[in-house]
């Protein structure tokens, strides 16, 4: 299963890792694809679940077209257009990515024997944003918790259960083992680290790759895991700080706001909904 | 009358100032010549992405709207003592702009300077302004995010909660902040404002593609715009999401030529018009999503042409999937529901699904080319004799595509013609479906057919004055249809207004109207009588309880009743009240009287019907009748419900009853018990009809007729109802 999953998010997430990890990282693509395909079944389950379109739910019945379906399309045209543009490049990967994706597995698989409670609130999330949305909640209950919003896990959770409807719910809940979500929330935060060392070098007033990518990584954290989100934005707020004290320069400031900024706009209806959970 | 001047004027210079400094500063340096005139459409994307966000955030246009506005008068000090960068006039060509966006404007006024003398909106027909006008008020004092944890009336969540189109009520709900209105007074206004300012835009997108200026075509085109039956139509019917949609549209289209244009800068980092198109996509998804394929689609298409032709396609591909991530980042929630939507209704919604307007023609009501462009109207002529329209249209189809042939771009411009054609040929089993499809376009039809006819006055000088006739009947087509709309309009009168100096301690309790009562109301009617009584938000009002009991009124004893009164053109609903609460000249509000004992305190007025103005027609005839008619009521079921009120002693029932046709027979009971059966004739008979002795009772009938009939299928007339019977009096003696 863990395998199974590992492939799911380097499928998903290999084009975007060639489209926008800035060039210093590009012959990482392989090692940081996951990590991308997580986030990005994130953004995209997000916008989904808020667009109130459910992850497996099928639009039209009997004629197709559901939630993860989006996600699939546009993760192929974004490969399909990082092959275009980067031709060679695209496939770069060296034979050291493959040992650590070994030990990786082996490590994860062995986690999976080491007994601990099941997070069922997890399990029963995801198996709810199969076919519902919290919008569609939110409309009938005109109420919203801290557990309808960190919805990152579940939604991750629900994607792999679409792609795969033949392995059981008991058996893809091993992603919500304890040790495995503390490696993903690990993962995605070391992640934002190295992407935010990116923004940081980067002296152009120009918003790149590497903006667009802390962005996304600090708004997924957000969506699992509160406080490291807000670890991350003081983190910048701090390098900011120090940097236009240090080099006697507004820019760092500058592009901070403008990092906020879009962190608030990447999607509003869900920075909407957790601003009024926690300041209501 | 003279708010209905001031608030247009008062508006467009609010547009222009507040949009001065942003539009100056953020246009592209190519774009910049154009700035005057793109400067309202620059501020409404604007405004609309960013009232958007703070209404999401929670925070209401009353309280964000200091801020913007801050925020713009700040730009505009910025732009004046910091930058050199000013508006490029043209003298000529700013005059007649001023001049057909005050004609347009004016002319599309005519219903309210002409005849009402207030700011009110009015409609040809269609319901939709309700839908704008309370989403309007309601994002004055409330958010988005607010709409999300209430229920609210129907016609504001659906707009709102529904569809995520936040963008039109919430760029209205900004100028209604501002001018301290009501949106039911400046909904139509503000839509014929709009209107009116996308007329320049289609010159601007003319010059870009034509890469000329023409005073002559300048003129056309605003002829055409100003004038156009089958654009017009669509604002004397609200669609006030269609108009704004003319304007982002337009704008959208200049920003896409333009960017196309600059091979240098598609392949770029992420640009200032990769920004500008990605805000305007958005500001497009948030406001009225429909119409959005005619704007991307045709740009794959042009990817494929480009690609089959072996052309460099990858800066454009480049450039695109740069605005796609734009729009998609700052939109995707909006723009997965729109898709949703948009899937939902293409693959699953009814082809033959009639949308609000009425059909002013039934025969050839398609629009053909010469009826496109406006020399003919769908709307006022009748169809023109298959040879002349094929002839006349073969003429129309050869100057569009001359047109076509001297603009530059050619492929990007025949990308969007493709599907153009494509989707009027597919669409063409559906009027309502054919002409949105059609109206969508027609700004970029009415460019072409611009381009060729000036074209063709440049190769033969003498052929202006044959124009010049021609678009006469452009001009008398659209004042026929504005003669129309005069005549024929829906409005939200004084009647409706005077609804608003209820009495406020009614919002503590349900009040019922004649819809509750007799389903009688005009949709109209009731949606406006609705956004005057009742809250936006319907968390604390309490429900109304309707009786389904067949020998009582559906409303409540001593409920709050509101009833029209009578006027000369309107037969008002006739109840007896127990007491009037308030009134005025055009309403009374009162405690219904529905229970036995208040109905029997009426004996006297009670014991017959003569269907006459004094009667109580209403609080007596209870199921199974057809809508009210003076001196007499049609019962349309097989089985009709009334009571009577015996004060004195009485043993005979009298009634006097027609049938449309034999055999007919009536049963009637009395208080569930059967009395007699009757055969009914054709001609009138009074039948005298024992019902043993009562006094002081209120007495249940029930009549059961044998057949229905129907005068349409009979070839008696054109009525479509089912009929029983039609009866003129009924006593109890």
């Amino acid at each position: 299963m863990i395998a199974l999953s590992l492939l799911a998010f380097v499928l998903v997430g290999h084009g975007f890792s060639v489209l926008f990890l800035p060039s210093k990282l590009r012959s990482n693509t392989l090692l940081f694809a996951p990590w991308m395909g997580i986030v990005f079944i994130i953004y995209s389950g997000l916008a989904l679940n808020l667009g109130r379109v459910a992850m497996n739910e099928e639009l039209l019945v009997g004629r197709g077209f559901r939630g993860f379906q989006f996600i699939i399309l546009l993760a192929i045209i974004a490969t399909l257009y990082a092959a275009f543009y980067f031709k060679r490049k695209f496939f770069q990967f060296k034979k050291s990515h493959l040992l650590i994706f070994f030990f990786s597995l082996v490590i994860l698989t062995l986690l999976q024997y080491i007994p601990i409670k099941k997070q069922m609130s997890i399990i029963t999330s995801s198996n709810y944003l199969l076919e519902q949305t919290i919008t569609d909640t939110l409309l009938k209950t005109h109420k919203v918790s801290n557990n309808d919003l960190l919805i990152g896990i579940p939604l991750v959770i629900a994607f792999l259960r679409s792609i795969y409807p033949f392995i059981s719910i008991e058996l893809l809940s091993q992603i919500a083992n304890f040790y495995v979500r503390l490696i993903i929330y690990a993962g995605i935060f070391i992640c934002s680290l190295i992407f935010l060392k990116e923004v940081v070098i980067n002296n152009s007033i120009v918003i790149r790759g590497s903006e667009l990518l802390f962005v996304i990584f600090m708004f997924a954290l957000f969506s699992i895991n509160i406080p490291l989100g807000i670890i991350t934005l003081l983190l910048l707020l701090l390098y900011s700080i120090y940097q236009t004290y240090d080099k006697k320069s507004l820019l760092p400031l500058y592009k901070t706001g403008i990092i906020v900024l879009l962190l608030l706009l990447i999607n509003p209806l869900y920075t909407g909904l957790l601003l009024h959970l926690y300041f209501p | 009358m003279l708010e209905i001047l001031f608030y247009p004027i008062a508006t467009v210079v609010l547009i222009f100032v507040l949009g001065s400094g942003l539009s100056l500063l953020v246009l592209p340096s190519h774009l910049k010549q154009y700035a005057l005139w793109l400067t309202p459409w620059v501020l409404i994307i604007f405004l609309i992405f960013s009232l958007i966000i703070f209404s999401i955030f929670g925070i209401a246009v009353e309280t964000n709207s200091p801020f913007i506005i801050i925020f713009l008068l700040c730009l505009i000090t910025y732009v004046l003592f910091k930058t050199k960068l000013r508006y490029v006039f043209s003298f000529k060509q700013d005059v007649l702009l001023i001049f057909f966006v005050i004609v347009s404007i004016t002319l599309n006024l005519s219903p309210l300077i002409r005849r009402h003398h207030f700011m009110t909106t009015v409609s040809m027909g269609n319901n939709d302004s309700i839908v704008y006008a309370a989403s309007s008020d309601f994002l004055v004092h409330h958010s988005i995010r607010d709409n999300l944890f209430v229920n609210t009336q129907d016609y504001i969540g659906g707009l709102l909660v529904i569809s995520y189109r936040w963008g039109t009520p919430i760029i209205e709900s900004f100028f209604l902040n501002v001018f301290n209105l009501k949106g039911y007074q400046y909904t139509y206004v503000f839509e014929t404002i709009l209107y009116g300012l996308m007329i320049p835009l289609a010159y601007i997108l003319l010059q870009i593609i034509y890469k000329k200026k023409s005073l002559l075509a300048l003129v056309f085109l605003s002829l055409l715009l100003v004038f156009n039956a089958n654009m017009l139509y669509m604002v004397y019917h609200d669609f006030v999401g269609q108009i704004l949609f003319w304007g982002l549209g337009l704008s959208l289209l200049i920003f896409v030529y333009s960017y196309l244009d600059k091979p240098s800068l598609l392949i770029t980092g992420i640009n200032i018009y990769d920004i500008m198109i990605g805000l305007s996509l958005s500001a497009l998804y948030m406001s009225y999503h429909e119409p959005v394929f005619f704007i991307l689609a045709p740009l794959l298409i042009y990817v494929v042409f480009l690609f089959l032709l072996r052309k460099d396609v990858k800066n454009i591909i480049h450039g695109l999937m740069k605005v796609g991530l734009v729009s998609f980042l700052l939109s995707s929630s909006v723009i997965v529901t729109a898709t949703a939507n948009d899937f939902i209704q293409a693959f699953n919604g009814d082809p033959n699904a009639v949308i609000g307007w009425q059909l002013f023609r039934d025969s050839v009501p398609f629009a053909n080319p010469v009826e496109m462009i406006g020399f003919s109207s769908i709307h006022n002529f009748p169809p023109m004799p298959v040879f002349f329209a094929a002839i006349l249209s073969a003429l129309v189809i050869g100057i569009i595509i001359y047109g076509f042939i001297r603009t530059k771009q050619k492929l990007l411009t025949f990308s969007y013609i493709v599907l153009i054609i494509l989707f009027l040929v597919w669409l063409m089993n559906n009027f309502f479906a054919y002409n949105r499809a059609l109206t969508y376009n027609l700004p970029l039809i009415l460019i072409l057919f611009t381009i060729g006819a000036t074209e063709i006055i440049a190769l033969n000088k003498k052929l202006l004055y044959f124009f010049a006739a021609v678009f006469i009947m452009v001009i008398v087509s659209g004042l026929l249809l504005n003669k129309r709309f005069l005549r024929e309009h829906a409005i939200i009168d004084k009647n409706f207004i005077s609804l608003q100096n209820l009495p406020s301690y009614i919002k503590h309790e349900a009040v019922y109207n004649e819809q509750d009562l007799n389903g009688s109301m005009p949709l109209w009617k009731l949606i406006w009588t609705s956004y005057f009584v009742y809250p936006e938000i319907i968390d604390d009002l309490p429900p109304k309880k309707l009786i389904t009991n067949l020998y009582a009124n559906s409303v409540p004893d001593n409920a709050l009743t509101l009833i029209e009164k009578p006027t000369p053109w309107f037969v008002p609903t006739k109840v007896v009240f127990r007491k009037k609460v308030w009134e005025n000249e055009y309403y009374v509000l009162g405690r219904l009287c529905n229970a036995k004992e208040c109905l029997l305190n009426q004996a006297d007025n009670l014991s017959n019907l003569e269907f006459s103005d004094f009667d109580y027609e209403d609080s007596l005839l209870l199921k199974g009748w057809s809508s009210k008619e003076s001196g007499h009521r049609w019962v349309n079921s097989k089985e009709a419900t009334f009571r009577l009120v015996a004060g004195k002693p009485v043993s005979n029932l009298k009634i006097e009853v027609v049938s449309l046709q034999k055999p007919q027979k009536m049963k009637v009971y009395a208080n569930e018990v059967f009395i007699e059966e009757v055969p009914v004739d054709t001609s009138w008979n009074e039948y005298n009809i024992y019902i043993g002795y009562h006094e002081k009772e209120v007495i249940n009938f029930r009549l059961e007729f044998s057949k229905l009939y129907n005068p349409k299928t009979l070839g008696l007339s054109a009525d479509p109802r089912d009929l029983a019977a039609d009866i003129r009096k009924i006593s109890l003696e």
